[in-house]
C-alpha cells in the first residue's frame, strides 16, 4: 500500500511537468514602422524648400543639378552648376524613396513598393505624374510585407520586451530593407541623367531597368512621364546589388560577381556572361574594354577581401580577371577618361590613373571624408558621403581640391 | 571556471562545518542529505547534484544546500531550504521548500548566424527556488533513503550586443539585447539522509 502510494503521488508529479516550461523574457530594440494610407502618402509627394541632409543615399546627376537622395524621405534637389558654391534649392517629398533616376524633366523614385514618376520641370513645385503600384513587391522582406494600401512612412526605434517559451530567433528582428538607386547612359532625344556606380536604376535610351535580389525589371519610359511596366527577368544570380549601363551593355554587380546583359533587344536582356569572385559587396562600372569592379567586405557582404578587381570584357560571353589591386574598404566608383575614382569608406576618396589597366596607379587620396558613392563627369566629382556631398575639382588628378560642399546635420 | 569550482567547495565545507557545529546542540539533531536529479524541461532533460544541511526537530528541518545544476546553462545554485517531515497513513512523507540564488558568472563568445562575426554573451545569476515532497524509506537506524520530486525554477541573465539593420539609414545599428532565462522544471530526485 505504501509502495503504491508513493508511486501515485510521483506520477502525478512528474504529470505536472506538463505545465512547466522555459520562458525568456527578451529587451531588445526593434524598427516598428509607421505606416499611411498610399492615397495620403501620394498627397504629400510635393517639393518644399530644401531641406537638411540628414541620411544622404545615393545621388544622379542631370544638367548641372544632383539629385541626392534622403534615404526612406524624399530626394533633394542640389544646383551644383557652380561647384565651388552648390545650393540646396528644393525637397522632393517621396517616402521609401532609396533610388532615383531622371529622364528628361522626369525623376522616377522608388516609393517602397511602388514607383512614381514626378515632373521636376519645376524643383519648387513638382507634379506627381504617375504611380506604378507593387512594382518592387520584394521591397520588403516577407517578415515586413505591408498591406496593399498601406505604406511604411517612417520607422522608430523602440526598446522592447518580448515573451517566449524558448529563445528567439535574432533572424527575425533585422528590419532588412532592400537598397535601390540609379544609373544610365546616353539617349538620344530625351537625355537621361547619369547615376552613380551603387545605383539599382539604369536607364539606357528609352527604357529604364531595376534589379533587385535576383530579377531585373524592364521599364518602357519612350514617354517620361507614363512609364510603362514591361517585364521581369531574371537577373542572371542572387544578391543582385547595382546595375550600370554602358552601350548595349548592363553590368550587374553580385555579391558572388559580375553579369553582363546584351540589351540590343531593348526588352529583352539576355545574360551574355559573367565573372564570379569571393562573397564580398561588389559595385560595377565599365568603359566598355574594361569592368572595373570594386569588392569589400562588410556586414552586409561578410567576406575579407577589400580589392579592385580589373576585369578584360572584350568578349562579353568570357570575362577573365586581368589583375586585382589591393584597397581599403571600396564603395562606389566611377571613371571619366582615364581617371578612376574610388570611394573607400572611412579612408575618403581615391584618384588612379587607369590609362594602363595592368598598372594602375594612384594619383592623389583625398582624407577627411567617409565616402560612399561616386559620379565623375568632366573635372569634377560628386562625392556623397557621410557628412556632407563634396564636389572635388580634380583638373590635375595628382592634386584634386574641394571645391564646394553641402553638409549633412548630425 | 577552476576558481568557480574551489569556492563552490569552499562552501560545501562551510556547510559541512555548520552541520559539525549542529551536533552539538542537543535539541536540534544536525542532518545532511546529499542527492543527484534527473531534470525535466521543456527545453532539454539534465541532472542536478545537491548536498543540502541543516538542524531539524519535531519534523521541522531547516538548512543550507549548494548544487550543481547542468540545466541549458552550468550553475551553481545556492539556497535556504525548510523541511516538514510527516507520516501519512504510516508512508514517512516529507514536503519542502528551498529559495536562494543561481550562481553563474562568465562570458561565452559564439558566432553569430550571419557575417561570421563573434558575439560576446554575458551571463549572470538569478532567482532559484524550489517546491516539493518526496517519501524517506528507513534503509538503517540513522539513514533513509530518499525520494522526492519538485517544481524547481533557477533565472539566468543573459547579454550580448547584436546589429539590426537600421532602415532609417540603411547601416547596421550595435544594440545590446538581454534575454532573462526562467527555467521551471520538474525533477526527480534521489538522495541518503543521514
Amino acid at each position: 500500500m505504501k509502495r503504491i502510494l508513493s508511486v501515485v503521488g510521483f506520477s502525478i508529479l512528474l504529470l505536472l511537468q506538463g505545465c512547466v516550461k522555459d520562458q525568456v523574457l527578451t529587451k531588445t530594440t526593434i524598427y516598428r514602422p509607421v505606416y499611411k494610407t498610399k492615397d495620403e502618402v501620394k498627397a504629400n509627394i510635393k517639393s518644399s524648400n530644401p531641406v537638411e541632409l540628414t541620411a544622404p543615399g545615393k545621388l544622379f546627376y542631370k544638367d548641372g543639378y544632383v539629385f541626392l537622395n534622403e534615404l526612406n524621405k524624399g530626394v533633394h534637389i542640389i544646383d551644383v552648376r557652380n561647384p565651388a558654391s552648390p545650393t540646396n534649392i528644393a525637397f522632393v517629398h517621396v517616402p521609401g524613396a532609396v533610388d532615383l533616376a531622371v529622364r528628361g524633366n522626369i525623376l522616377y523614385a522608388d516609393m517602397y513598393t511602388d514607383l512614381v514618376a514626378i515632373d521636376i520641370t519645376d524643383p519648387r513645385k513638382v507634379q506627381l505624374k504617375t504611380v506604378l503600384p507593387g512594382v518592387f513587391p520584394e521591397r520588403y522582406y516577407t517578415s515586413f510585407m505591408p498591406a496593399k494600401d498601406l505604406v511604411i512612412t517612417e520607422w522608430i526605434a523602440v526598446d522592447t520586451v518580448l515573451k517566449s517559451n524558448e529563445t528567439i530567433s535574432w533572424g527575425m528582428m533585422k528590419a532588412d530593407v532592400q537598397v535601390m538607386s540609379a544609373s544610365s547612359s546616353s539617349s538620344p532625344g530625351v537625355s537621361n541623367g547619369t547615376g552613380g556606380s551603387m545605383a539599382r536604376f539604369a536607364l539606357s535610351d528609352d527604357r529604364m531597368y531595376t534589379v533587385d535580389h535576383s530579377k531585373m525589371k524592364v521599364f518602357n519610359t519612350a514617354i517620361p512621364e507614363k512609364p510603362v511596366y514591361i517585364k521581369e527577368l531574371s537577373a542572371g544570380g542572387w544578391d543582385i546589388e547595382t546595375i550600370f549601363p554602358f552601350g548595349k551593355n548592363l553590368f550587374l554587380g553580385s555579391m558572388t560577381g559580375m553579369h553582363i546583359f546584351d540589351i540590343s533587344s531593348k526588352d529583352n536582356p539576355s545574360k551574355t556572361g559573367s565573372f564570379t569572385h569571393a562573397r564580398v559587396c561588389d559595385p560595377v562600372i565599365s568603359d566598355g574594354k574594361n569592368a572595373f569592379v570594386t569588392l569589400r567586405n562588410g556586414t552586409k557582404c561578410a567576406g575579407f577581401i577589400n580589392q579592385l578587381d580589373v576585369v578584360d570584357i572584350s568578349d562579353l560571353s568570357k570575362p577573365k580577371l586581368l589583375k586585382s589591386y589591393p584597397l581599403t574598404n571600396p564603395h562606389g566608383l566611377s571613371k571619366e577618361g582615364d581617371i578612376l575614382i574610388i570611394c573607400e569608406g572611412a579612408d575618403g576618396v581615391k584618384f588612379f590613373n587607369a590609362a594602363d589597366v595592368s598598372n594602375i596607379r594612384q594619383l592623389a587620396h583625398v582624407k577627411g571624408m567617409n565616402a560612399f558613392d561616386v559620379i565623375a563627369l568632366g573635372k569634377i566629382a560628386m562625392v556623397s558621403a557621410a557628412d556632407a556631398m563634396y564636389l572635388i575639382d580634380f583638373s590635375v588628378p595628382s592634386n584634386p581640391v574641394v571645391k564646394g560642399s553641402v553638409s549633412i546635420k548630425k | 571556471m577552476a576558481n568557480k569550482r574551489i569556492q563552490f567547495f569552499l562552501l560545501l565545507a562551510m556547510l559541512g562545518s555548520a552541520t559539525i557545529n549542529a551536533q552539538t546542540n542537543k535539541h536540534w539533531k544536525p542532518w545532511l542529505v546529499p542527492e543527484a536529479g534527473i531534470l525535466v524541461g521543456s527545453y532539454t532533460l539534465d541532472r542536478d547534484v545537491r548536498l543540502n544541511v541543516g538542524i531539524g526537530k519535531k519534523g521541522i528541518m531547516l538548512g543550507l544546500g549548494a548544487a550543481v545544476d547542468y540545466y541549458r546553462f552550468e550553475s551553481y545554485p545556492v539556497y535556504f531550504q525548510a523541511r516538514k517531515a510527516f507520516d501519512f497513513r504510516k508512508v514517512n512523507l516529507f514536503v519542502m521548500s528551498s529559495w536562494g540564488y543561481n550562481l553563474k558568472s562568465g562570458t561565452v563568445a559564439e558566432l553569430s548566424w550571419w557575417g561570421g562575426r563573434t558575439i560576446t554573451k554575458k551571463y549572470s545569476g538569478g532567482v532559484y527556488g524550489e517546491i516539493g515532497g518526496g517519501n524517506m524509506i528507513r534503509i538503517r537506524k540513522k539513514e533513509r533513503l530518499q525520494v522526492s520530486v519538485s517544481w524547481v525554477m533557477k533565472a539566468v541573465e543573459e547579454s550580448f550586443q547584436s546589429e539590426i539593420w537600421n532602415p532609417v539609414n540603411q547601416s547596421p545599428r550595435t544594440i545590446t539585447n538581454m534575454n532573462r532565462y526562467t527555467m521551471n522544471r520538474t525533477v526527480l530526485r534521489v538522495g541518503w539522509k543521514f
